[in-house]
């Protein structure tokens, strides 16, 4: 028989790896009433079926993460399935609305090209000393409206910076996907050439500088490899050949090659724009990734999984507190660190709370369950719940479209 | 008509700094400038660039009054506009590789240095972008004469200057790491080859019959 005690510890006591069982049901429960929520009761036919698979899909790898405690694997899994799944819902939904995936003059004039968030990278200036947007996209009632977009995208930042890269982004999944693809690394980055990771910076400066003169997003027009998965524009002058050029190449090496070759996400770590202004961000987001200096061994293990170099020897030596501003907090080292020297904290709180003792001694269930409250609100708990919440809300209409356009075509085929 | 010309200056600035930051950004930031007075000068001389560029259209828009109106035709525009983008595309190229590899030795020293902030101004002020336009459109409907439209431009350059006082603090970055203004030269050569090969030239053969 089970003591009373002992029932309660093992529902509610906080464990070494993983969450307890009472966190992992409450949270679910609230991620799982959004997701059934969404996408199978509102949902109509075959959408709730796809809704479904998509919501137990979602929820299945939620849970997984916080009973295992490898947050980085898990996510890992959601994002390449939803940039993965995304491609063909986008590109079904293009050719419903204009008949081609490839943007053309009345899409531009009519403002109805999808706003995607890089964009913001190359809006902000122009909107504040002109007052205007320069890229042809409705401003609402789309799903990819800029104001819908800016919602997203300010809140997802304000809370967690550049963990919109690791947890949300639609595009950072095709470089995670060919970056694990085999084990070990046909092309070893030093440590010494590291400093690849800040060339997205000169990236942010170019696409926002060179965009001024022309209004125009230069980085859309010119340079983004995910247009060959989206939209583009028809090779018909030198400038859309040089541009549809670009766009092979560019995605060929930086989001195809170079991350199997290296391990790395390459693509988004020394080339997006998105990227860098994120890193910008991380400094005044809520959520942060602590790093315990104390605890620190020097072992190494996170800088060599780390999948956008931000980590290095050098860094570990250093006494910061929080990781670099390239961090885009994925939870790879946190699953290498055997000293739990990496963890995610929220901005302005210590890394944990201090449980008190009263001095006259409180009974171990009171212990037991004031231990939980703390895990439950501690950045533990809430940063992979909120970050994984922002993830479903960008991609889940498109995995479960996509969902159900596989199933359309069962149906039809049965 | 002169009060036209500040407050066409100032409402438009904002406008200047967009068409000019892309030059100037790269090119400040990709030097490490020690002193307030050594920022101060580049960033005079690099006014003074501009400033006379836009004495010299503002002059020439005088000469020809309204007649030149309707010569300024987007050919020419496209001319003049592709012309300077490209040399300050080349200018920017030079600056770069000269203080990353110290190569292109001549025209790299030039580049880099006072000369080549005023040079920059200078081509900065030729590009008619939008609110120079506007200016010289003004210039040619009130038939100012030469004096009147040289005039007419400096009152206009100095309130779109004061748009360009953040660029007196770029020497506090000082300090920053060198990775910092490797950045920046890199960007340097990166706007130039933008500059060169998708605003420069391709309005230059776009405005040359010969080479359509």
């Amino acid at each position: 028989m089970i003591k009373k005690n002992s029932l309660i510890e093992s529902i509610f006591a906080p464990r070494e790896k993983g969450a307890s069982p009472a966190i992992i049901f409450i949270t679910s429960l609230f991620l799982g009433y959004y997701l059934f929520f969404f996408n199978v009761l509102l949902s109509t036919g075959t959408e709730k079926i796809s809704g479904a698979i998509t919501a137990v899909f979602f929820l299945g790898l939620y849970i997984a993460m916080l009973v295992t405690g490898e947050y980085s694997r898990y996510r890992k899994i959601f994002l390449i399935a939803a940039s993965l799944l995304m491609v063909p819902a986008f590109i079904n939904t293009l050719i419903e609305e204009r008949g081609t995936m490839l943007v053309n003059a009345d899409t531009v004039i009519n403002n109805e090209n999808p706003f995607c968030h890089i964009v913001f990278t190359m809006t902000a200036i122009p909107l504040v000393l002109q007052k205007g947007i320069i890229f042809p996209a409705r401003l609402s009632g789309h799903y990819a409206s800029i104001y819908s977009m800016l919602v997203i995208w300010l809140s997802a930042s304000l809370i967690f910076g550049r963990g919109w890269c690791s947890w949300v982004c639609f595009y950072g999944g095709w470089d995670s996907c060919f970056s694990s693809i085999g084990k070990k690394p046909a092309l070893k980055l030093s440590y010494k050439n590291n400093h690849v990771r800040y060339f997205n910076f000169v990236m942010l400066a170019f696409v926002t500088l060179a965009s001024l003169p022309i209004l125009s997003a230069v980085y859309c027009e010119l340079l983004c490899p995910f247009k060959i998965v989206t939209e583009f524009e028809a090779p018909v002058d030198i400038f859309t050949i040089v541009a549809f050029g670009f766009m092979v190449v560019t995605f060929l090496t930086l989001v195809v090659v170079m991350p199997f070759l290296t391990k790395k996400r390459f693509q988004c770590t020394a080339f997006c724009p998105f990227g860098a202004m994120q890193s910008l961000i991380n400094k005044i987001s809520f959520f942060r990734v602590r790093f315990d200096k104390e605890k620190c061994t020097k072992c190494g293990a996170c800088a060599a999984v780390c999948p956008t170099l931000s980590v290095s020897p050098e860094f570990l030596e250093n006494t910061k507190k929080t990781m670099p501003l390239t961090c885009t907090m994925c939870g790879e080292c946190m699953n290498v660190c055997r000293q739990g020297a990496i963890t995610y904290s929220i901005w302005g709180l210590p890394p944990l709370f201090k449980i008190k003792e009263t001095a006259d001694g409180s009974s171990a269930v009171l212990k037991t369950l004031r231990e939980f409250l703390i895990a439950l609100v501690s950045p533990k708990t809430l940063f992979p719940c909120a970050a994984f919440l922002f993830g479903t809300i960008v991609s889940g209409s498109f995995v479960r479209e996509t969902l159900e356009l596989i199933i359309n075509q069962i149906i039809k085929l049965w | 008509m002169f009060i036209d010309a500040i407050l066409l200056g100032l409402a438009s600035g904002s406008y200047c700094v967009m068409f000019c930051a892309p030059v100037l950004v790269p090119w400040f930031f990709s030097k490490q400038i020690p002193t307030a007075g050594r920022n101060a000068l580049y960033l005079s001389l690099y006014l003074a660039g501009r400033l006379s560029g836009y004495i010299l259209i503002g002059v020439i828009a005088g000469v020809l009054g309204s007649y030149a109106a309707g010569y300024l035709s987007a050919p020419v525009d496209r001319a003049i506009g592709g012309a300077t983008q490209t040399l300050a595309g080349a200018l920017l190229i030079f600056s770069g590789v000269y203080s990353l590899k110290g190569r292109c030795r001549a025209a790299g020293r030039f580049a880099d240095s006072a000369g080549g902030a005023a040079s920059l101004g200078f081509l900065s002020g030729m590009k008619m972008c939008p609110p120079l336009f506007a200016a010289a459109m003004r210039v040619f409907s009130g038939d100012l004469g030469p004096l009147g439209g040289g005039a007419f431009f400096t009152l206009f350059f100095i309130a779109s200057s004061l748009y360009f006082t953040p660029l007196l603090f770029v020497f506090k970055l000082n300090k920053a790491p060198e990775y910092f203004r490797s950045g920046a030269r890199v960007l340097c050569i990166m706007m130039g080859v933008y500059y060169i090969a998708f605003l420069g030239l391709p309005a230059l053969f776009q405005s040359v019959p010969a080479l359509r």
